[in-house]
């Protein structure tokens, strides 16, 4: 059966500039991990995308289930690739159309 | 619709406060209770105030002994519309656990006792758990907090969400706030009351009881226009 999904709208602010999709799902990916271990990261089924012409802004896919786990990952990463950032989440939407409407 | 509160923002220095509350503002609080210098106190609601934003002045304590805390609480109490106690001694834990002039004790710092039944016994107080503990400490104080949230949702002990935030990069949404109580095992919504009904509830009595309008039994004083 598929498991429900849920969107997350993320903003990196800080000085990290502009971060990559893969540095960004790698770290996201390492911060769930940390919290939940491999199941959890398994079970998040998690997936990060960045539209083209975004900025420091992404679309962090996870499912229901783990959303709170995926939630406080995304909200104690405190650096990526050693700078400091606040990862903040914008909105979270069970559709990308309703989550960039 | 709920008014999120972060019930503790940590201003070092007057100039980084106006930076500080408009950020907090445009992450979606409508109150904060700040822990600043009673001198800078003034500029801090000020800039508050500019911004659109409620500000609470509150104070952290950490005292030594029970004896300290009593004498601090005291002079200092009806100073603040907000009073927490950090500490790592059992004894001041459970003393400030009860004192009805406390409003919350700091319970997400990894060096706190274990809190065991008699502690939960004498419990009035919230419980506070402050994201800047597990930023700064890692998982030992995510290990406290994640007990001490189950321990208040088990005794319905009111707990309350702050950010402890001394800079922009420690401050985050409310939702995210809110998530250290969903992950724990808490419904979204009462994890929400952690960081909206619980300390606005608290800092809005005490503002009342330091402007006269309620008194020490809970008795609103009602004033006919």
């Amino acid at each position: 059966m598929r498991s429900k999904k849920r969107y997350l709208l993320v903003e990196v602010v800080g000085p990290a500039g502009d971060v990559s999709r893969d540095v960004m799902e790698d770290t996201v990916s390492r911060a769930v991990s940390m919290l939940g271990g491999w199941i959890a990261l398994a079970e998040a089924e998690l997936r990060v995308l960045k539209p083209r012409g975004w900025t420091g802004r992404f679309i962090a896919r996870c499912s229901l289930r783990q959303m709170p786990t995926v939630l406080l990952a995304l909200t104690l990463i405190r650096e990526i690739e050693g700078r400091p950032v606040a990862v903040l989440v914008t909105r979270s939407s069970g559709t990308i159309k309703k989550l960039l409407g | 619709m709920r008014k999120y509160v972060d019930a503790w923002i940590r201003v070092r220095h007057v100039s980084l406060a106006e930076a500080l509350i408009r950020r907090a503002a445009m992450l979606g609080f409508s109150a904060v209770a700040i822990e600043a210098s009673e001198i800078d106190w003034g500029a801090v609601k000020k800039a508050a105030s500019e911004v659109g934003v409620e500000a609470y002045i509150r104070r952290t304590i950490s005292p030594s002994s029970v004896r300290e805390m009593y004498h601090q609480l005291s002079e200092e109490r009806w100073r603040y519309d907000f009073i927490a106690v950090e500490t790592d001694q059992r004894d001041l834990l459970m003393a400030a656990a009860r004192d009805t002039r406390v409003d919350a004790v700091v319970a997400s710092l990894p060096s706190l006792p274990r809190i065991d039944r008699h502690i939960i016994a004498v419990t009035n107080n919230a419980i506070e758990v402050c994201l800047s503990h597990i930023l700064e400490r890692g998982f030992a104080a995510y290990r406290r907090a994640k007990h001490s949230i189950q321990v208040a949702l088990r005794k319905r002990i009111k707990l309350v969400i702050s950010s402890g935030a001394g800079d922009e990069y420690a401050l985050r949404r409310p939702i995210q706030l809110a998530a250290i109580a969903w992950a724990s095992g808490a419904s979204l919504s009462k994890a929400l009351d952690a960081v909206s009904e619980t300390p606005l509830r608290v800092l809005e009595d005490n503002r009342a009881r330091r402007e006269g309008r309620l008194d020490a039994q809970g008795v609103w004083r009602v004033v006919e226009e």
